[in-house]
C-alpha cells in the first residue's frame, strides 16, 4: 500500500460542528418547553439527552470509521441487517400510536426509530445489489424491488411520508447512480408520479393541503393547514440579517411546532439570522462535497454506491426539511439531519458519517489495489456464454 | 475488453451519473439560499411585524376612578373592579341559541335581543353590549352559567370563552352611603365622567387616565413582557362634608320638610372659623347608585342653585351695615311715622313702632330695616351688598353655581333700596344667605366657602385648600348684631328655634315668591328660612334653613323653619365637641312679653292679601 490511509479530516470537522452546534440550539429552541413539561423542574431535559445521543453518535461514527467498509459487502451481513430492520419496523406495530403514527419502539425508558436505520440498510442492501447485479437488467432490478417495497411499504403504512420519500429518494439515486437505463427509470418513475397526481387528484382536501405551501400566511390558511409553516416564516423573517440574538427567537414560545426538531432552523433563522442560516446551508454544501469526494473516490464499486446512499439519504433529509421551513415544499415531517433533537437520528446519521470517514481512507488508492475486482455476476455470466 | 478497462468505465459513469445529482443538489442548496435572503432581507420587515402583532396585543385600561371621602375618610363615592360583557355579532355562529342563551340568563325577552342581535349582525357590527358595569362575583356567576348553557346549546366553548362572547374589565361607580348628600357629591355616568356635583367639580382630579399596555405572549396566552404607559393615577377627594352630621341635617330636613307640607328643603351647615361645609342637605333628593330612576330635577344642588328672595334673614345685612357705619345704635328709636311710610309710588307698612332697633330686629320690623338702609343711602348700602358678595359666586367647588341677582345700582329704582333692605328686588342662594350669617359669627371676617377640604394623590403627599378671608364688617359691629340676633331666638319671632343647653342667634325669614307668570310676588307661596348660629358666644356652627313652599296653616320661617334649625343644632353641637352653655348665660335672659307681631313684610300694602295673611299673624304660646 503505497499511500498512508488518511480520513477525511474536513467531513468529519463539519459534522462535528453541525452536530454540537445542533446540541447548543436544541437547548435554546427547548429550554421553554422543558420548563413546562417539567412544571419548571429544568430547562436541560433536552439538552441533556441530546448530549447523550450526540455522545454515543460520535462513539458509533468512530467504530463506523475505523471499521472496513467491506464488512457490508458480506451476503450475510446484509441479509441480517434487512431481516433486523424489517423485524423492528415491523414490531412498531405492536405500539400504541405516539400523534396518530407508530414510529418508535419503546423499551425501559430507551425509545428508537427503526425508520431511521431502513435509510442505512436501504443503502447498503442497494450498493450491495447493483453490485452483485446489473442494474441494466430489467430482470435483476425488478427482483430487489420486493425488498425495496416491503421497506417502504411498512414506513409509509406508520405512517412516516417523510422518511419514505428519503428511502425512494435514495433508491433512485443509488439506482440512477450504479447504471440504470433512462428507459427503465422512466418506466418506473412514470406509475408512480401517475399514483401520486391520482392520490392527490381524487382528494380535494389533500390537495389543498399539499398546495397550502403556496400561502401559508394567507387569511384562510394561517390558521389552519399553513399554520405551522406560516409561523416558521415568521420566525426566520423576524430573524433579519443578525437575527434575534441567541436563546431570544419569540416564535419558540409555542407557535413553533416542534422547535426543537422539526423547526429548529426556523429558531436558528430567528436568533441568528441570515448569518446562521447561510452558515448552516454552506455547512451543509461542505458536508455534500466532502460527501461526494468520499463517495466517488472510492476504490470499489460496492463503497462508490454505498457513499452515493449515505450522502443522498443525508442531504435529500436536509433540502426537504430546509424546504418545508422555508415553505418551498409542502409539509411533512422531516428532521434537519445533525440539529435536529433525536437519538435514532443522530445516532444512525452518525454512523454513516462513520462510514463515509472510511470510504474516505480509502480515496485515490483503488486503481493500485482493487484492480482484480470480479465484475459484475451479469458480466461474468456473459463471459461465460 | 479487459476487465479494468470496463470497471473504469462503470466508474466513470457512476461518478459522471451522481454529480449530475450532486449538480441538482447544489442547486436547490442554491435556491434555499435565494430564498433565505428573500426571506430574511426583503420580507424581514414583513414577517417582523405580523409575528409581533400576533403575539402583541394593546390593552387598554381604565385606572379606577379617585374615591371622594367625607372629612372624616369615610368614603362617599368610589369605584369597584367590575365587568362588562360585549357581543361581536359577526363571530356569533348561532344567533338564535345565543339569544335564548342571553335571554335565560339575563332576563331579557329573547325575541327583541335576537332581533338587536340580528339586526347588528347585518349591519356588520362588532360590538354589541349585553351587560355593561357587572361587578365582580357576580360576573364569575353569570360567565359561568353562560358556559354551561353555551356547552349545552353546542356553542364552542374555547379556553372559557364562548365563541363571539367578550368580557371587558370595567370598573363600577358606587355611592356606599346611597342618596347621603348625593347633591352635593352628584354621580358619573355609565363611561365614568362626572355629570354633577363634586364628580363633576373635581373630575380633573378623579378621572382616571386610560393606560395602555403592550403585553407580548407565549402561545398559551402568558404574557412574558409588558410595556405600560406612565400616566399620573387619579387623586382623592376629601371633602368639609361630615358624613355624620350630613345624615343627622338630612333626617330633621326631611321631617321638616314633610311636617311643613314644603315642596322642598335645603339645609347648610358651615363652621364659620374656616368657611367649611359641615353638610349641605336637600330634600328631596336621589340615590347616585340608581340616578337614572330619579327625575334629573332632583339632581341640582338647590342650596347653591336655587334663587330666592329672602325676606327677612336679609335684614342682617340692613342692620350691620348701618351698624357698621354707626348710622343707627341698638336702642336708638325707630321713627316709623303712623306704621306706614310711602317710598316713592310703594308703602311700606308696619304695626311695630316706637320701638329701639333692637326690639325691631326681634320683631322683625320693616321699617326699622327700611330706615336702617336709608341712613346708609344707595351707594352705601350698595358698596356693603357687594362686600357681603351678592351678585356673585361664592366660589365654592361645586359646579352650576349662580351668582343669584343684584341689579346694578344704576338700575335701581328709588323704591329698590327699601325693597331689598326687607330682602325684596334681589335674589340669593340659601349658600350666599348662610354665609352672612357666618360672617356675623366669625367678628366680621367672611370666609371663603369650601367644600373641598384636601385632594390626595396616591403616592401620600397631598394639596390641602387654604382657607381665604375677608373682612367685611367691624368686629365691634359683629359682636353687636350677635346680642341683637340672640335676642330674636330669646324672645322674638325665632323663639322655636332655641335648642335645649345652648344659647343660638339667628333671624327669621318668610319670603313671598316671586311668580313669574304674575310678574309679581305672589302671596300664596313662601318661602321660609331660619338661618342663625349656636353658640353665641363662640359660634362653632351656622345652620341656614330655607323650605320652599310650606303649605301648613302656620308657615313661617319662625313655625317650620326654626324648629328644623333647632333639632339640627341639638344634634351637631354635641358632635362638635361644644360644650352646652346656656346654664352659663342664663341671666342674661330677658323677660319676653307676649308681642303680637308679624313678620312677613308687606311689600304692597294695597294688596288685598294684606288681610288674609293678618288673620295668619301666630299668637305664641310658650
Amino acid at each position: 500500500m503505497a499511500k498512508k490511509l488518511q480520513m477525511d479530516w474536513l467531513l468529519f470537522s463539519v459534522t462535528a460542528a453541525l452536530a454540537i452546534f445542533g446540541v447548543v440550539m436544541v437547548y435554546s429552541a427547548s429550554a421553554m418547553i422543558s420548563l413546562r413539561e417539567t412544571r419548571g423542574e429544568t430547562g436541560f431535559f433536552y439538552f441533556y439527552k441530546q448530549l447523550i445521543f450526540v455522545a454515543v453518535g460520535f462513539l458509533l461514527m468512530w467504530v463506523g470509521a475505523k471499521t472496513d467498509y467491506h464488512i457490508f459487502q458480506k451476503k450475510l451481513v446484509v441479509y441480517v441487517l434487512l431481516i433486523i430492520t424489517i423485524m423492528l419496523l415491523a414490531v412498531v406495530y405492536a405500539f400504541s400510536p405516539v400523534n396518530g403514527a407508530r414510529r418508535w419502539i419503546r423499551f425501559s425508558g430507551f425509545s428508537f426509530q427503526p425508520s431511521e436505520l431502513s435509510k442505512l440498510a436501504l443503502s447498503i442492501f442497494l450498493a450491495w445489489y447493483f453490485t452483485e447485479k446489473s442494474p441494466e437488467r430489467i430482470k435483476d432490478v425488478l427482483s430487489c424491488l420486493p425488498v425495496v417495497a416491503i421497506l417502504l411499504g411498512l414506513v409509509l403504512f406508520e405512517p412516516d411520508f417523510g422518511t419514505t420519500l428519503i428511502l425512494t429518494g435514495i433508491f433512485i439515486v443509488v439506482y440512477f447512480s450504479a447504471g440504470a437505463k433512462i428507459t427503465h427509470l422512466l418506466l418506473f418513475a412514470l406509475p408512480l408520479i401517475v399514483a401520486l397526481m391520482a392520490f392527490l387528484w381524487f382528494s380535494p382536501l389533500r390537495m389543498q393541503r399539499v398546495m397550502s405551501f403556496l400561502e401559508p400566511c394567507s387569511e384562510e390558511n394561517s390558521q389552519g393547514i399553513g399554520y405551522q409553516v406560516c409561523q416558521s416564516l415568521y420566525a426566520i423573517g423576524s430573524g433579519g440579517v443578525f437575527g434575534e440574538g441567541f436563546a431570544k427567537s419569540q416564535q419558540k414560545l409555542f407557535y413553533l411546532p416542534y422547535p426543537y426538531s422539526d423547526f429548529i432552523f426556523a429558531v436558528i433563522g430567528e436568533e441568528l439570522g441570515l448569518i446562521g442560516t447561510m452558515t448552516i446551508v454552506i455547512a451543509f454544501a461542505i458536508f455534500l462535497w466532502c460527501g461526494t469526494r468520499a463517495a466517488v473516490g472510492a476504490p470499489d464499486r460496492f463503497g462508490m454506491l454505498l457513499g452515493i446512499g449515505i450522502v443522498t439519504g443525508i442531504l435529500i433529509q436536509a433540502l426537504f426539511n430546509l424546504s418545508v421551513v422555508l415553505s418551498l415544499l409542502p409539509a411533512k415531517g422531516v428532521t434537519l439531519p445533525f440539529l435536529s433533537y433525536g437519538g435514532s437520528s443522530m445516532v444512525v446519521t452518525l454512523f454513516s458519517v462513520g462510514i463515509l470517514l472510511n470510504l474516505s481512507k480509502h480515496v485515490g488508492i483503488h486503481s493500485i489495489q482493487y484492480v482484480n475486482e470480479k465484475p459484475f455476476s451479469v458480466r461474468r455470466k456473459r463471459l461465460r456464454n | 475488453m479487459p476487465a479494468s478497462i470496463r470497471k473504469k468505465d462503470f466508474r466513470q459513469e457512476t461518478f459522471v451519473r451522481f454529480l449530475l445529482i450532486v449538480a441538482l443538489f447544489t442547486i436547490w442548496l442554491g435556491i434555499i439560499g435565494i430564498r433565505l435572503v428573500y426571506l430574511q432581507i426583503s420580507q424581514h420587515e414583513f414577517f417582523k411585524e405580523r409575528a409581533i402583532s400576533q403575539r402583541r396585543d394593546k390593552v387598554r385600561k381604565r385606572m379606577m376612578r379617585g374615591t371622594i371621602y367625607d372629612r372624616s375618610g369615610r368614603a362617599l363615592a368610589m369605584s369597584v373592579k367590575a365587568r362588562s360583557l360585549f357581543l361581536n355579532p359577526q363571530e356569533i355562529e348561532n344567533p338564535f341559541i345565543a339569544a335564548e342563551i342571553l335571554a335565560s340568563v339575563f332576563k331579557f325577552k329573547k325575541e327583541e335581543i335576537l332581533k338587536e342581535l340580528l339586526k347588528a349582525k347585518q349591519e356588520g357590527k362588532r360590538f354589541f353590549w349585553v351587560g355593561r358595569k357587572i361587578e365582580e362575583e357576580q360576573a364569575k356567576r353569570i360567565s359561568e352559567t353562560l358556559q354551561r348553557e353555551a356547552q349545552a346549546k353546542g356553542l364552542s366553548v374555547i379556553k372559557e370563552q364562548i365563541t363571539g362572547f367578550y368580557w371587558q374589565e370595567d370598573q363600577k361607580r358606587v355611592y356606599p352611603l346611597g342618596s347621603l348628600a348625593a347633591n352635593v357629591i352628584g354621580f358619573s355616568n355609565i363611561d365614568d365622567v362626572g355629570q354633577a356635583g363634586i364628580e363633576l367639580s373635581q373630575e380633573s382630579n378623579l378621572r382616571g387616565a386610560v393606560v395602555r399596555k403592550w403585553q407580548e405572549r407565549d402561545r398559551l396566552g402568558r404574557v412574558f413582557d409588558s410595556e405600560m404607559e406612565e400616566k399620573e393615577p387619579p387623586k382623592d377627594v376629601y371633602l368639609t362634608i361630615s358624613a355624620s352630621i350630613q345624615h343627622r341635617v338630612e333626617e330633621a330636613l326631611k321631617e321638616g320638610v314633610e311636617k311643613a307640607k314644603a315642596k322642598s328643603g335645603i339645609a347648610i351647615v358651615i363652621e364659620p372659623k374656616t368657611g367649611e361645609i359641615l353638610a349641605m342637605a336637600n330634600y328631596p333628593s336621589f340615590d347616585p347608585n340608581f340616578y337614572s330612576r330619579f327625575s334629573s330635577e332632583l339632581f341640582s344642588n338647590r342650596a347653591i342653585q336655587n334663587v330666592f328672595a329672602p325676606g327677612s334673614t336679609f335684614k342682617v345685612v340692613s342692620y350691620g351695615a348701618a351698624l357698621d357705619r354707626g348710622l343707627i345704635a341698638p336702642d336708638e328709636v325707630v321713627d316709623c311715622g303712623n306704621g306706614v311710610i310711602q317710598i316713592a309710588d310703594r308703602k311700606f307698612k308696619d304695626t311695630h313702632c316706637r320701638k329701639s332697633f333692637q326690639d325691631s330686629i326681634v320683631v322683625s320690623s320693616n321699617i326699622a330695616a327700611i330706615r336702617a338702609a336709608q341712613r346708609l343711602g344707595e351707594d352705601g348700602f350698595y358698596s356693603y351688598l357687594r362686600a357681603f358678595g351678592f351678585g356673585e359666586q361664592t366660589g365654592i367647588e361645586l359646579p352650576a353655581e349662580s351668582t343669584g341677582i343684584l341689579s346694578q345700582k344704576e338700575r335701581w329704582s328709588s323704591a329698590s333700596l327699601a325693597s331689598i333692605a326687607i330682602g325684596y328686588e334681589i335674589g340669593v342662594t340659601a349658600l350666599q344667605m348662610a354665609l352672612v350669617f357666618a360672617t356675623v359669627a366669625n367678628d366680621g371676617v367672611m370666609m371663603k366657602p369650601r367644600i373641598v377640604k384636601e385632594i390626595r394623590y396616591s403616592e401620600g403627599t397631598y394639596r390641602k385648600m387654604e382657607p381665604e378671608a375677608r373682612k367685611v364688617l367691624e368686629e365691634q359691629t359683629a359682636s353687636v348684631l350677635r346680642k341683637m340676633l340672640y335676642q330674636v331666638v330669646l324672645r322674638g319671632t325665632g323663639r322655636l328655634a332655641d335648642p335645649d343647653g345652648y344659647t343660638a342667634a339667628g333671624k327669621t325669614g318668610t319670603a313671598w315668591k316671586y311668580d313669574e307668570k304674575l310678574k309679581k310676588y305672589n302671596s300664596e307661596k313662601y318661602v321660609s328660612s331660619f338661618i342663625g348660629f349656636a353658640p353665641v358666644q363662640k359660634p362653632a356652627a351656622v345652620v341656614a334653613v330655607v323650605l320652599d313652599e310650606p303649605r301648613t296653616e302656620r308657615r313661617n320661617g319662625g313655625d317650620v323653619a326654626a324648629p328644623i334649625f333647632r333639632r339640627i343644632m341639638e344634634q351637631i353641637l354635641p358632635e362638635l365637641q361644644i360644650p352646652p352653655d346656656e346654664a352659663l348665660v342664663a341671666e342674661e335672659k330677658i323677660e319676653t312679653s307676649n308681642t303680637d307681631f308679624s313678620e312677613v313684610p308687606r311689600v304692597a300694602v294695597q294688596d288685598s292679601d294684606r288681610k288674609t295673611d293678618e288673620k295668619r299673624r301666630r299668637k305664641r304660646e310658650d
